[in-house]
């Protein structure tokens, strides 16, 4: 009997692993792809407050709030480091509305429609409460949006936490919480330093985002990816030689992963945003770019700087009317080319 | 060694936590300790670093037959009730006894492949409670209170929680911990203190099994 329990190995290999760019230059933070999956995924009792797909302002306090001080993953030498849960306001609240108040006979004059917390009491904090707020001073404020969802990462901290051998990867790469064994100690909550797990007190078991897989085994690519109206993404199997992610990310190094001194080895990769130019004491516009790079060192490590210096190049190399493959990949004219072979049509 | 009392109380009179059958009991206390989490390790790194569980530290323990079935009545402090999960950080109160299978198990690990453990487990937040059966870290599996004919009732008073288990003495067919009168056996005991975030290992046990003797 106690050969069939697996060992944390097992449950974290895969044959192959599927992977996520997103482009943050591109995006908009339109919430498409938050929608999309909430649409999907999160409308069942329970999952109220569950943005699997989200986007929040960086810098900013990020969804759920503050998750980037609330510990978990590794420290450098592998060990797990203690994490925090979040509650239902910090994952975005359930707001509930005076409907019926407002819409009853004689009152649409006379009352506001006004938003009420899970705590009963007029919210102070929110889905996107920060938007567009960022950092920086005028004329130069600055910012850009974050789209987040589970990393799926290589050494997932969530499989190590799970107490009951719930939480597995499949042979695609996809991590996935058993909801048959889960049993809602939410330790996968604690461990996972992205916060992107969520408990859901209506079935007192713990969910995160399952990347589409009844989609992604139909070759139609992940909701929140296929959805994005800005073409900032591209999915596919990272050692798939022709696809976009293996390009950005094994090849051109321009994709990182968030916060790689987690230590978790994400597999959603970010193209680092380009800075808008500062304007100077007069107005005038000036070469300098306006977004530090220490704060995107602070979100993508130092490799943020050599991949932000081969996109200029590759820039560069373009506006002088000379061919970029880089340049054309983040283009994608055609938006089948992002996908690989996750083209099919969800309808 | 404790004795199982013989009481010719009936069933339901048993299951009242405040029912006379159980006055004039010896009372049984039993010395708690933070279950030693560091040994689940491999099975939950993150749970393995909890330091402050165990808060509870002693239960009371009254323990009677009447031929069909073991009442266990428990009684502990806890100056907090917490029988509902009210945001997604919250855990309940919870209690367990644990009975090896047949035979010897080790109570710290819940046994292992070769000794399975039965274990009757309550939550403040469940309407009843579950029929556990394990073979070490990570297998437990939690079956319907129906399976065993498995009973509890739970009362909140004065800053802390009263609590009856009752089974009968031979459940039908399935992996069921059986009783006989003049018979011995072992139980071991466990409480979840919700307010401290203590769940799965994270709770306090009385280590070793303690020793039983079912009154003939």
């Amino acid at each position: 009997m106690s050969s069939t329990i697996p060992t944390k190995q097992e449950l974290k290999s895969s044959k192959r692993q599927l992977a996520t760019v997103i482009d943050l230059s591109k995006c908009m933070g339109c919430q498409t792809c938050t929608v999309a999956c909430k649409n999907l995924w999160t409308q069942r009792p329970g999952t109220e407050h569950m943005r699997w797909a989200n986007v929040a302002t960086c810098p900013g306090k990020g969804y759920p709030r503050e998750w980037e001080s609330k510990g978990g993953g590794f420290d450098a030498e592998g060990r797990p480091q203690p994490g925090q849960l979040t509650t239902m306001v910090d994952c975005g609240d359930n707001f509930q509305f005076n409907h019926h108040e407002v819409l009853s006979a004689g009152n649409a004059q006379r009352k506001k429609l006004e938003p009420r917390s899970a705590s009963g009491e007029a919210p102070t904090w929110g889905y996107n409460w920060d938007e567009d707020q960022g950092k920086g001073e005028w004329p130069n404020p600055y910012f850009f949006y974050m789209p987040r969802k589970c990393n799926h990462c290589s050494n997932a901290p969530c499989i190590d936490a799970c107490s009951r051998n719930a939480i597995y990867k499949r042979e695609d790469g996809i991590v996935v919480i058993d909801q048959d064994r889960c049993e809602g100690h939410r330790h996968c909550i604690e461990a996972c330093p992205y916060s992107m797990v969520y408990f859901n007190p209506v079935s007192q078991k713990s969910e995160k985002c399952i990347d589409c897989f009844p989609r992604v085994e139909k070759g139609i690519a992940p909701a929140c990816n296929r959805q994005c109206v800005g073409r900032t993404r591209a999915y596919g199997y990272l050692d798939d030689s022709e696809s976009q992610v293996h390009k950005l990310v094994r090849v051109w190094k321009v994709a990182l992963p968030l916060h790689p001194e987690f230590g978790t080895e994400p597999n959603v990769f970010y193209v680092p945003p380009m800075s808008p130019l500062a304007y100077d004491d007069d107005g005038r516009l000036t070469e300098a770019g306006r977004l530090p790079i220490e704060v995107l060192e602070g979100y993508f490590g130092p490799a943020v700087r050599q991949a932000l210096a081969t996109i200029l190049e590759e820039r560069d190399r373009r506006k002088r009317g000379e061919p970029s493959e880089l340049m054309d990949l983040l283009i994608s004219r055609r938006w089948h080319d992002r996908f690989a072979e996750f083209t099919g049509e969800p309808i | 060694m404790a004795k199982v009392k013989r009481v010719a109380a009936t069933n339901q009179k048993l299951l009242e936590v405040d029912g006379a059958a159980w006055s004039g009991f010896d009372r049984v206390g039993i010395d708690l300790i933070p279950a030693p989490v560091t040994m689940a390790a491999s099975v939950s790194g993150q749970m393995a670093l909890s330091q402050n569980h165990g808060k509870v530290r002693r239960v009371e323990a009254r323990l009677a037959h009447n031929g069909q079935s073991l009442s266990v009545r428990l009684s502990w402090q806890d100056a907090q009730r917490d029988d509902q999960i009210g945001d997604l950080d919250r855990f309940v109160d919870g209690a367990a006894v644990m009975f090896p299978l047949q035979g010897d198990a080790n109570p710290f690990t819940m046994g292992d492949a070769q000794h399975p453990v039965n274990a009757w487990l309550w939550r403040a937040d469940q309407p009843e409670p579950f029929d556990v059966i394990a073979r070490g870290y990570s297998t437990s599996q939690r079956r319907p209170a129906s399976s065993s004919q498995l009973e509890a009732n739970a009362l909140y008073r004065d800053g802390g929680w009263h609590l009856v288990f009752q089974r009968p003495l031979q459940p039908g067919n399935g992996e069921f911990t059986r009783f006989a009168p003049g018979e011995p056996a072992r139980i071991a005991f466990a409480i979840w203190e919700g307010s401290n975030a203590e769940r799965a290992g994270q709770k306090a046990i009385s280590g070793a099994f303690v020793d039983l003797e079912l009154e003939a």
